[in-house]
């Protein structure tokens, strides 16, 4: 059976276009106008996935997010954000999104995410991204303190190269391309820069002891990026 | 004159000083809010039409990707994205927290020429450091590492595009006082008086930057970094040719009781 997707954006022009994209790449698309509409929605097209646009008449989507986890209701969520948004959120915990894409953005790559998303969420359990602890093996990340252990170890690590560490977690199992990260992590969005995720990497595998060829966590997929390959337990 | 007098003077200047200076910033305030919505809604637009190019790519799409018209039209877009998400980036960067750890600036100037080369591609320009950093010891930099590296980069990508294949961009760290002057020079043909007074205005592209592939958000964004960390950005033209970016960063040692700025050359 196709996955219903729910799209919510006051913008009908990009309604207008994203939803026959999203039927022609296999999903079932119901629209939502605004957070109010959308919050009704959830109750009578139980969609499986959630698309939803932040800055929005009535409820904002971020309100919407918070409303539908405060009681209970873990349908995943992927927030259409500005850049920078990403970055300045000390709210995601709370918020309990699961991915974040910037607009504008490529079609194909939300249509990507969307499947990453669905394979990740499976069940309808507590996403990962509202985990205060994120844990793989002897490695915890405490996100409330931002702070890593490695066993009783605490791993001295730039708030940048945690912040790179808990992103290849959440998505772990993905290929995060150096640009995503650049964009998601750090906030920019320029050719060339990529080189300072490879530092910050290259700073959390010093710290883990992980070689770069045959990472126990993190493994680079060359010409392309990097991919946490070790299960991730969430500890709420 | 009697002292009363003077000092009355001297109190009522520092007032109207301080009314210029709250005025400015009340206006930069306004502009950034501007950029923050300008850039809002043009990332609307943006949206719109790259997902309706996807659909008529992925009706049209074959082994080859999507037709070159749709091509080139993607390509518009992602320069419109880039633009937009950087308007945004200058308009919010204090609002996406600067942090203040200490910074070694030999490792900010490293990784930043790094990237510059890698963006600057194969070509012969090349890029040499007078002197890496400041003498160690004498006060600390703090900052933000990522930002400071993303300053830098600009100020040495930008004398890239400006500079002949061959031609070499310097690039030096020394301590005037309590600051540090970050200097990138190059041997280009120099910046014209109008280029000196709007360069570092937001989309401002001078003569010989028309129809190249900057955006006009280098240098500004370069200026909002050094602001955020309490600090300015100079531009001159040398002596003899080439010009001169500065990047002056306060030292972290300093009381802002005993601050000098820095001087004007």
């Amino acid at each position: 059976m196709k996955p219903t997707i729910l799209l919510v954006d006051d913008e009908k022009a990009l309604t207008a276009e994203l939803a026959p994209f999203l039927e022609r790449s296999d999903f079932k698309v119901a629209v939502a106008r605004d957070g109010e509409e959308a919050l009704a929605l959830v109750e009578t097209a139980k969609p499986d996935l959630i698309v939803l646009d932040v800055v929005m008449p009535r409820l904002n989507g971020r309100e919407v997010c918070r409303q539908l986890r405060s009681r209970g209701d873990w349908t995943p969520v992927i927030m259409l954000t500005q850049i920078g948004a990403a970055v300045e959120r000390g709210m995601t915990l709370e918020e309990g999104a699961d991915d974040y894409l910037n607009k504008p953005f490529d079609p194909f790559e939300l249509v990507a995410r969307i499947r990453a998303v669905l394979r990740r969420t499976g069940a309808r359990v507590r996403p990962i991204a509202s985990a205060r602890r994120l844990v793989s093996g002897a490695l915890v990340v405490d996100r409330t303190s931002r702070r890593a252990f490695l066993g009783e170890r605490e791993l001295m690590l730039t708030t940048k190269a945690i912040a790179a560490l808990e992103y290849l977690m959440l998505h772990h199992g993905e290929v995060i391309r150096r640009a995503r990260m650049l964009e998601e992590v750090w906030g920019w969005d320029y050719p060339g820069a990529t080189r300072a995720v490879d530092v910050r990497v290259a700073e959390v595998r010093r710290a883990l002891g992980d070689d770069a060829g045959e990472g126990r966590f993190i493994e680079t997929v060359v010409g392309e990026g990097y991919r946490f390959t070790a299960p991730v337990v969430v500890e709420a | 004159m009697g002292l009363a007098t003077v000092w009355l003077l001297r109190r009522s200047a520092t007032g109207v000083q301080q009314a210029i200076a709250a005025e400015r910033e009340a206006h930069a305030a306004a502009q950034r809010r501007f950029l923050h919505r300008l850039s809002h809604e043009l990332n609307n637009v943006a949206t719109v039409l790259q997902v309706g190019l996807g659909n008529l790519s992925s009706s049209t799409r074959g082994e080859t990707g999507p037709p070159t018209t749709v091509a080139n039209a993607l390509l518009q877009i992602e320069r419109l994205g880039r633009l937009t998400k950087g308007l945004g980036t200058l308009a919010r960067l204090d609002a996406l927290g600067v942090q203040r750890a200490p910074v070694d600036l030999g490792e900010v100037l490293a990784e930043a020429m790094e990237m510059a080369r890698h963006a600057a591609g194969g070509d012969q320009r090349t890029v040499a450091v007078a002197a890496p950093a400041p003498p160690a010891g004498q006060g600390v930099l703090l900052g933000d590492r990522d930002l400071l590296v993303q300053a830098v980069y600009h100020l040495v990508d930008n004398a890239l595009r400006f500079s002949a294949p061959g031609a070499a961009v310097d690039v030096r760290a020394r301590r005037d006082g309590r600051w540090v002057a970050v200097e990138v020079a190059d041997a280009g043909p120099g910046l014209t008086a109008d280029d000196l007074l709007h360069a570092a205005e937001p989309l401002y592209r001078g003569r010989a930057a028309r129809g190249g592939e900057g955006l006009g958000l280098g240098l500004p964004l370069a200026q909002r970094i050094a602001q955020v960390h309490g600090g300015r950005l100079e531009l001159r033209n040398d002596a003899r040719r080439g010009t001169r970016a500065i990047l002056w960063l306060p030292l972290a040692t300093m009381s802002s009781a005993h601050a000098h700025t820095p001087r004007d050359e």
